[in-house]
């Protein structure tokens, strides 16, 4: 798990949205972002949604990383 | 700005970072929690724990200062290295960078950018033909019409 990588929205409730990343689920809030629905894929920060993902690129990068299980690191 | 020391103004702009080595397990919420006090109170840190918390920010500063022909700890060359090398480090996918998916790799990016509203504690900044919400925690004072660099979810630093 790790939130470099995209996860698709499956439920929003009033301003917090529900994220699945390939089975695991986490809760963020839509306050900086609101223009978001049911179905996007969106990339979460310090339990904010902040970003929106094309879903042709989060299906790839969801896709490169389930393959190579990489280790979630930036600072490496 | 200038009296400001290479500490906090690592601090600054790493601080947002600290947001992704939580979710990779490499700090505690407490930690973070500590990070984000330090940062709001503008908190000299020890550089020893910056590096250790951030070691891929220090190499790359060590290679820009190399560059500059500078000693590394020091304002110029953090700033320049957030300011001007660090997206460049992005691109080349330096490091963990490589791992990153192409929008995850935009938002790790610092830019410049105008403020253009104010809501609490959260700031819409326009730059480069786009706009990001950000918080305004590590800039309280910021306002319609500054200019600010962000990084991530965040307002890092204002400019004349």
């Amino acid at each position: 798990m790790c939130l470099s990588i995209p996860g698709r929205i499956i439920k929003i409730e009033d301003e917090t949205a529900t994220i699945d990343y390939s089975g695991e689920k986490r809760t963020a809030s839509t306050a900086l972002l609101k223009d978001v629905t049911v179905g996007d894929f969106v990339i979460v920060s310090a339990k904010f949604v902040m970003q929106k993902v094309p879903e042709e690129e989060a299906k790839k990068t969801i896709a490169l990383w389930d393959e190579t299980d990489k280790i979630c690191n930036c600072e490496k | 700005m200038s009296l400001i020391k290479p500490e906090q103004l690592f601090l600054k702009y790493s601080y947002p970072c600290a947001h992704v080595l939580l979710e990779m397990g490499s700090i505690t919420e407490s930690k973070l929690e500590e990070l984000k006090e330090n940062v709001i109170k503008n908190k000299v840190m020890l550089q020893s724990e910056l590096e250790s918390l951030f070691p891929a920010a220090f190499r790359r500063i060590k290679e820009v200062a190399k560059k500059m022909n500078k000693t590394y700890w020091n304002v110029d060359v953090i700033r320049k290295y957030f300011l001007e090398e660090h997206n460049n480090y992005i691109d080349e996918r330096d490091g963990g960078y490589a791992d990153f998916g192409k929008t995850f790799r935009e938002f790790c990016k610092v830019f410049k950018g105008t403020v253009v509203s104010k809501n609490e504690n959260m700031l819409t900044v326009v730059f480069e033909n786009q706009q990001r919400n950000v918080f305004s925690d590590i800039l309280p004072k910021a306002e319609i019409g500054d200019i600010v660099t962000i990084h991530q979810g965040f307002a890092v630093e204002k400019f004349d």
